[in-house]
């Protein structure tokens, strides 16, 4: 079951094959929930949003167009859900974040590598929401800026020209980490 | 290589930095996932038969409820948009509530399942009004439960007053009837288990369903649902003209739960350059019939002050449960001060360093190390960032509010359960307790805090 392609999986969760459903469930869900996370950079909120989109995905396996990639699918709503929550507790529009993370508290730091991304992650994480989403949702969720702009209600040019800030503001801190 | 495109290659590799799920959260959404998934049915067949179903059951809603409630209910006098009708949902539960008035009308419906609600019933993030959650119950699995409450002011229907016979809270599943009168089978080709139980509660007939995913409730599944209906909440009706003319105001005396459910931003002191918060909690000690020496107990605290008679500013946020005897502190010093809890609060939360935040807090233990307590303190230490986020949940005896008391806020009302949650700004959880009116006490810490 676990080597079958997701098509199959689909077909067969829409007959009420509960292991097609779980097999599904693990192919997707620590994506969903990382998509949730980069958005929300607030691990509660990411379980939250994850949780919702997952759940939504399933609920409408009937209505799904097979000739398209699930991924990706899933990935809209994650996306989507946790833009939601960020509007409803009002963090969207947040032009500072000094205590927003984005890396794991456990994780041990011993490698170069490992001090570089997490300081573009901080970097990131540092930008406040109304930057910070648009630079996750066009450089680690590929989304073009028409799609952002669509996903936040906001102009073509107000997401450009963000991320042109965006990324001025990051070029100056990781020049004054020495990363690059 | 342009600088832009060297900035623009870090930044894409961002996202392989960032962690995983954690395993409670996995686990909690691959359950609601599974629970959700479509059984094995042929839906087209009953498609028709649910259609017809449906109709009928609204025709008969329409005919004997709504006609009726029309004819008799006296008009603009019921009160608008009842709160406190619901159901607080057990971990794993999805509750929802409509916004509707509770007149004959427009009956107040609260509904609360262990799976999660099909988009079709839920309406704005309310539930949908008929009362009749048929998507979520065409495909409610077998170990599936939803529960569906009606609401409706006493007053407004005087001729039911023989078939909702006055109960308190909470209401005891073992009194329901394994049928549904004037109900029809919702899903016949694979029979639900279908229950009603009515009540009179605090001046409101309550109509209770329980459907569940198999013919029969099982001893677990039963369980359950006697658990979740212990976290039914129905606050008093409020009095209509009609009420206060022809009624006694005494019929409405019973004390009903209510829940009070508020998130603070608080600022740890600084201490040596470092921020940090305590945790400490005890389980009830000392139990005469419902009086507690030492009731059940769980606080955050920081340093601020030294002295023994101020030694309570120490402490961010508390929550007790169970109902303290007059003796019982809320801290205990050397040198024999004492805060008690009757004048201190059963809840507390210093005003001083604590303000009301409408900012997002879950209720989770996810992340979380820990388990019950003993009668003495389990006290941990935790780093926590300039400010951390605090959300005080509790289930109360009776209405309440908090109120300025000296240093803190606070309500003096007998808790029957509360939970305490505190997380960084940033979303990183520190502590989850659990205080309960039985004495029982759960603290749960972030693996970073350590044992004080």
């Amino acid at each position: 079951m676990r080597r079958r392609p997701d098509t199959e999986l689909i077909a067969l969760a829409r007959r009420g094959s509960t292991q097609a459903v779980e097999v599904l469930f693990d192919r997707y869900w620590p994506h969903a929930w990382r998509t949730a996370f980069a958005v929300t950079a607030d691990r509660a909120l990411a379980d939250d949003a994850a949780q919702e989109a997952i759940e939504k995905a399933f609920a409408a396996l009937d209505r799904f167009d097979e000739s398209r990639p699930f991924g990706p699918w899933l990935k809209r709503i994650a996306v989507n859900r946790a833009i939601d929550l960020l509007r409803r507790t009002s963090r969207l529009d947040v032009v500072a974040d000094p205590d927003a993370a984005f890396h794991d508290w456990s994780l041990a730091e011993t490698a170069e590598d490992d001090v570089r991304l997490w300081a573009v992650t901080d970097a990131v994480a540092g930008l406040g929401a109304s930057k910070r989403v648009i630079v996750v949702l066009h450089y680690w969720l590929d989304l073009p800026l028409e799609e952002i702009a669509g996903a936040l209600g906001l102009p073509v040019g107000t997401v450009a020209s963000r991320l042109a800030r965006a990324k001025d503001e990051l070029r100056a801190v990781l020049e004054e980490r020495h990363v690059g | 290589m342009s600088a832009d495109d060297d900035l623009e290659r870090i930044l894409r590799e961002g996202w392989s930095r960032l962690p995983e799920p954690d395993g409670e959260a996995t686990r909690r959404a691959r359950q609601r996932v599974v629970a959700a998934a479509p059984p094995r049915r042929r839906r087209r067949r009953r498609t028709a038969r649910v259609a017809a179903l449906l109709g009928i059951t609204v025709l008969v809603a329409l005919g004997l409820g709504i006609g009726l409630g029309a004819l008799v209910a006296p008009s603009g006098t019921a009160a608008r948009d009842p709160v406190g009708l619901g159901f607080v949902p057990r971990p794993g539960w999805s509750a929802l509530q409509s916004a509707m008035r509770g007149t004959p009308d427009q009956p107040a419906v609260a509904m609360v399942a262990n799976v999660p609600f099909a988009d079709d019933d839920v309406v704005n993030g309310l539930a949908e009004p008929s009362a009749l959650p048929y998507s979520t119950l065409l495909t409610l699995p077998p170990r599936g439960v939803v529960v569906v409450a009606t609401f409706i002011e006493a007053e407004q229907q005087p001729w039911t007053s023989t078939r909702y016979p006055p109960r308190t809270l909470p209401l005891r599943l073992r009194d329901a009837t394994p049928f549904i009168e004037y109900g029809t089978q919702v899903r016949p080709d694979e029979p639900l288990g279908q229950y009603q139980l009515r009540a009179l509660v605090n001046g409101y007939n309550v109509d209770l369903v329980i459907y569940a995913g198999s013919p029969r409730l099982s001893r677990r599944l039963s369980a359950e649902v006697q658990q979740q209906l212990d976290r039914l909440v129905v606050q008093r009706a409020r009095k209509t003209e009609h009420a206060r003319t022809n009624r006694p105001a005494t019929t409405l005396a019973t004390s009903a739960p209510v829940v009070l459910d508020r998130t603070f931003a608080c600022t740890p002191s600084l201490i040596g350059g470092i921020r940090k918060i305590g945790t400490r909690a005890h389980r009830g000690s000392g139990r005469h019939g419902p009086t507690w020496d030492q009731p059940a107990f769980a606080g955050l605290e920081t340093n601020v002050s030294g002295a023994a008679a101020t030694a309570v500013e120490n402490e961010l946020a508390w929550v007790s449960a169970g109902r303290p005897s007059p003796a019982a502190t809320v801290v205990t010093t050397l040198v024999g001060y004492t805060f008690p809890f009757r004048s201190w609060g059963t809840i507390g939360v210093n005003r001083a360093r604590c303000r009301a935040t409408t900012a997002r807090v879950s209720v989770s233990r996810s992340g979380l190390d820990g388990g019950a307590v003993g009668p003495i303190d389990d006290r941990w230490d935790c780093a926590s960032g300039r400010r951390i986020l605090v959300r005080i949940r509790a289930v109360l005896g009776s209405a309440a509010r908090l109120s300025s008391f000296r240093s803190v806020l606070r309500t003096t009302v007998p808790v029957r359960e509360a939970t305490l949650v505190a997380r960084t700004q940033s979303g990183r959880p520190l502590v989850y307790a659990q205080v309960l009116q039985s004495g029982k006490s759960l603290l749960y810490t972030s693996p970073t805090c350590f044992p004080d």
